[in-house]
């Protein structure tokens, strides 16, 4: 592969750009330079796109949804672009609602985390991951764009790149929405939940089956680690924390 | 709460997000993008028992989306040069704000659609670019030229920022 042919490809996927090109990476060193400036720009552009999502906006979807699934009148007040002099009576009550709900949600989820033992804890946090035990098995690693994504909706940010992420998905744990990564290490893979929605209790257990669970706290909420005994636990959570920022947004 | 209602809320969960972000920078205006949002996801409840499995979810809901925002041009006989690019972003009051961001987004805003869609699709969807191709129904190869003339203007931008900046320290 030559220069031009390198840099076509990393201007298509900088994140994905395969063997081929990073080979040439590693030989090259204007396109190594190129390609750092590359990375800087995917990063701005990362934050560009994330703009403010409104608090409220998945109650309001709920809302609506309810509402028309109940046939109730209301359904034609909502505050869609057409109609945006919506009755404020209607706007009081709906903003209520949608804060009431999150309010509800809030409290349930910290209260669901905050019982129970670490034993309890994670079991629940094993099971979670043996109900999706086929992502333990993927070997493909994903592109850097589909793991931005999967944080970016659970408003975390990518600082530095976070090497051999086979999965990465958003999943519920207790009815909160998480980011669901597995990495493969040299010693078996590791699932990462990375909660910022839920308090978990700090704790490092170890199963009978000699699974591992780990439990810290990010800047909001929580992160987990399951993987086995014989992984490093504590160096992939390292890794983790230095490669991701919890936006307060 | 039954199994219909459950996977509707776990829709909603996962892709609120990234179908406001999306519809966002479709129309550049945070009433429309919300509107859009709900709409896609009230005609998803409806069409929900046709959703095959949840690893399509993301390609049926913003098909839905992308519909829906057609729809919206054909209702008001707009066209697309009547998008409110001005008024696109201004989040200087927010968190994290940058002059370096502030210019990238109306970078963004001012790339032509055909260029600025598949970038989104990739960045704020995390689609392949066969996800693209599938979507857009534009060969591959068609999509790989887009993402790299969107990202080369963009980084012309860039560019140009940093000389302006570089020429005004002087």
């Amino acid at each position: 592969m030559n220069c031009m042919e390198f840099r076509r490809i990393s201007l298509e996927d900088p994140q994905h750009m395969g063997d081929e090109a990073d080979q040439h990476l590693e030989q090259c060193t204007a396109c190594h330079t190129y390609y750092r400036g590359l990375l800087q720009q995917e990063r701005l552009l990362e934050k560009a796109f994330a703009i403010e999502v409104p608090d409220d906006l998945a109650a309001r979807v709920t809302l609506r949804q309810r509402l028309e699934e109940q046939g109730d009148s209301a359904v034609t007040m909502l505050p869609t672009r057409d109609n945006v002099v919506a009755p404020v009576k209607w706007r009081k009550w709906a903003t209520g609602f949608a804060l009431a709900a999150s309010i509800v949600a809030v409290t349930l989820g910290i209260n669901l985390r905050t019982q129970g033992n670490p034993a309890q804890i994670a079991q629940m946090l094993v099971d979670h991951v043996e109900h999706e035990a086929y992502t333990l098995q993927l070997q493909d690693a994903v592109t850097q764009g589909r793991l931005a994504y999967t944080l970016n909706n659970v408003d975390i940010e990518t600082l530095a790149h976070l090497g051999g992420v086979t999965f990465a998905g958003n999943c519920l744990i207790e009815g909160q929405l998480a980011a669901h990564l597995v990495v493969q290490t040299e010693s078996g893979p590791v699932t990462i939940l990375m909660m910022p929605n839920s308090e978990l209790r700090p704790f490092d257990y170890s199963s009978a089956d000699a699974t591992r669970v780990q439990t810290v706290a990010l800047e909001r909420g929580s992160l987990a680690l399951i993987g086995p005994e014989a992984v490093d636990l504590d160096r992939v959570r390292e890794r983790v924390i230095s490669s991701v920022r919890v936006l307060r947004i | 709460m039954n199994d219909k209602q459950n996977l509707f809320n776990s829709l909603v969960e996962a892709y609120q997000k990234p179908l406001y972000r999306y519809g966002y920078w479709l129309c550049g205006d945070r009433t429309i993008a919300e509107d859009l949002v709900q709409e896609t996801f009230l005609r998803a409840w409806r069409a929900l028992d046709s959703l095959q499995s949840m690893g399509a979810a993301k390609s049926w809901l913003i098909t839905i989306l992308r519909r829906e925002n057609a729809r919206r041009f054909q209702r008001k006989s707009l066209d697309y040069s009547d998008l409110p690019m001005e008024s696109l972003v201004d989040e200087r009051s927010s968190e994290g704000f940058s002059a370096e961001l502030e210019s990238l987004r109306v970078g963004i805003a001012n790339l032509e659609e055909m260029y600025r869609e598949p970038l989104l699709m990739q960045m704020v969807m995390g689609f392949t670019q066969e996800e693209i191709s599938e979507q857009m129904e534009i060969p591959a190869n068609t999509v790989a030229t887009r993402l790299r003339r969107a990202r080369l203007q963009l980084r012309d931008l860039l560019m140009d920022e940093e000389e302006e900046m570089g020429g005004a320290t002087q």
